[in-house]
């Protein structure tokens, strides 16, 4: 995981776990970490199960509020973000995974995980929920806008794809014409942020990219190569599969998106994904 | 038409060896019936290619895909497709060996359409062990 800042007119963060390439994994890209430090970021083959790129957060304890925060955010009317959640295996009690904030420490945007589902909900109107499974990396997409009467929050998650050609859509939110044109978003904290559920295999995180006016989109799920330098291309073809191929030999550790599955690990069924969208001239997704 | 593919493949493999690697792919055509051979000269350093080739009338056409890869070496596998009015072939070996040096036969794909037009290499692209793409070009021809 390598996002972390806020991109585009103004708001634009990817924050990230990691610098690019070679270098090691790092948490000082965000503003500050509670409870957590750079041993908690880490590469696949350190067991970390990362989205993209070398690094991701692990949250392995929820006995005490584990989140890093990016104050990058001013006082914002639009905010869009998005980052990527393997789910581990929680259960006993919700968590608070993400947190948009206003300067008073009041929740604008609140995602939460029992581990069945996550929660969306907003400064007004009832939460909603998408449901979820168990150790799959998911991308959670959010749009939020302050306004009088047409203030509004949608989400898309998306993950546990397997082997299939386009992304599986796991579901949707949408707060429409809200009276929030007072709210505004100063801060966003991702991590088990509150609530203290068991924690049976642990959560990561990766990804996270906001921005003012532009949704930030989903990653190219199984693009890995193809550009000079080994870097991604934006395309799916035959030099993906060679490259995830060599993570599968521990040859070399793929940037880009490698986990077709999207379920946390590299093997054989990754190649078999992506070798399922390069047949099927598959564009981004 | 194996024997004019042939002499294509042996002159790119003389000429080219020691540069670019070369898909070599040779089709003819006869009413609404297309055949093409595809070849491939390896100069050592690709471990997998892909080859898109465009079919006249798209995704209307029927094609035969049973012998696209079926004369590749035992150290390598492939597949193809025929999807978004593309034959899609992909050639690798799961340990990512490099093809050997030379020229390899790869196969032969056959097509039925009323459409007019001649089977072309769309995309090409040949990769070494980091999946980068490597120096590689298309040589072949279509009769008429």
């Amino acid at each position: 995981m390598n996002s972390k800042y806020l991109l585009g007119t103004a708001v634009a963060a990817a924050l990230m776990f990691g610098a690019q390439a070679a270098s090691a994994c790092a948490i000082n890209a965000w503003s500050s970490a509670t409870g957590l430090t750079v041993a908690d970021t880490g590469e696949p083959t350190a067991d970390f199960k990362r989205y993209s790129g070398r690094c991701s957060l692990r949250v392995q304890n929820a006995s005490t509020p584990r989140f890093v925060t990016d104050i990058t955010p001013n006082d914002e009317t639009s905010y869009r973000v998005r980052f990527y959640y393997f789910t581990g295996n929680i259960s006993g009690a919700a968590a608070d995974i993400f947190q948009a904030r206003n300067g008073s420490g009041t929740n604008i945007i609140r995602v939460t995980h029992d581990g069945n589902q996550l929660s969306f909900s907003t400064t007004s109107g009832a939460a909603q929920t998408v449901t979820v499974v168990d150790n799959r990396y998911y991308s959670i997409e959010l749009a939020w806008a302050s306004g009088a009467g047409t203030g509004s929050l949608t989400g898309t998650v998306t993950g546990n794809s397997g082997g299939a050609v386009n992304a599986s859509v796991a579901g949707t939110v949408n707060f429409a014409n809200l009276a929030n044109a007072s709210d505004r978003i100063t801060e966003a904290r991702m991590g088990l942020i509150s609530g203290a559920p068991t924690v049976a295999a642990a959560v990561f995180f990766d990804e996270f990219d906001s921005r003012r006016t532009q949704n930030p989109g989903r990653l190219c799920r199984g693009d890995v190569g193809g550009g000079v330098g080994g870097v991604t291309d934006g395309n799916i073809n035959v030099s993906d599969r060679v490259v995830i191929t060599n993570e599968i030999l521990e040859t070399a550790v793929a940037l880009g998106a490698p986990d077709v599955t999207e379920d946390g690990l590299i093997n054989v069924s990754d190649r078999v994904a992506v070798t399922n969208l390069i047949l099927d001239g598959a564009s981004c997704n | 038409m194996r024997k004019f593919i042939c002499s294509i493949a042996l002159c790119a493999a003389s000429v080219s060896v020691a540069h670019a690697d070369q898909l070599i792919f040779s089709a003819d055509k006869s009413g609404g019936s297309r055949v093409a051979a595809i070849d491939y000269v390896s100069n050592g350093e690709a471990v997998a290619f892909q080859f898109n080739i465009s079919v006249p009338g798209g995704a209307d056409a029927k094609v035969n895909l049973k012998s696209c890869v079926a004369a590749l070496p035992k150290s390598h596998a492939g597949q193809c497709s025929f999807a978004k009015g593309q034959i899609i072939g992909i050639v690798y070996s799961d340990t990512n060996e490099l093809l050997p040096k030379g020229v390899i036969n790869v196969g032969t794909v056959s097509v039925q359409s009323k459409a007019a037009g001649d089977l072309g290499v769309a995309n090409f692209v040949a990769v070494n062990r980091e999946g980068a793409p490597i120096d590689s070009s298309v040589a072949g021809s279509a009769t008429k």
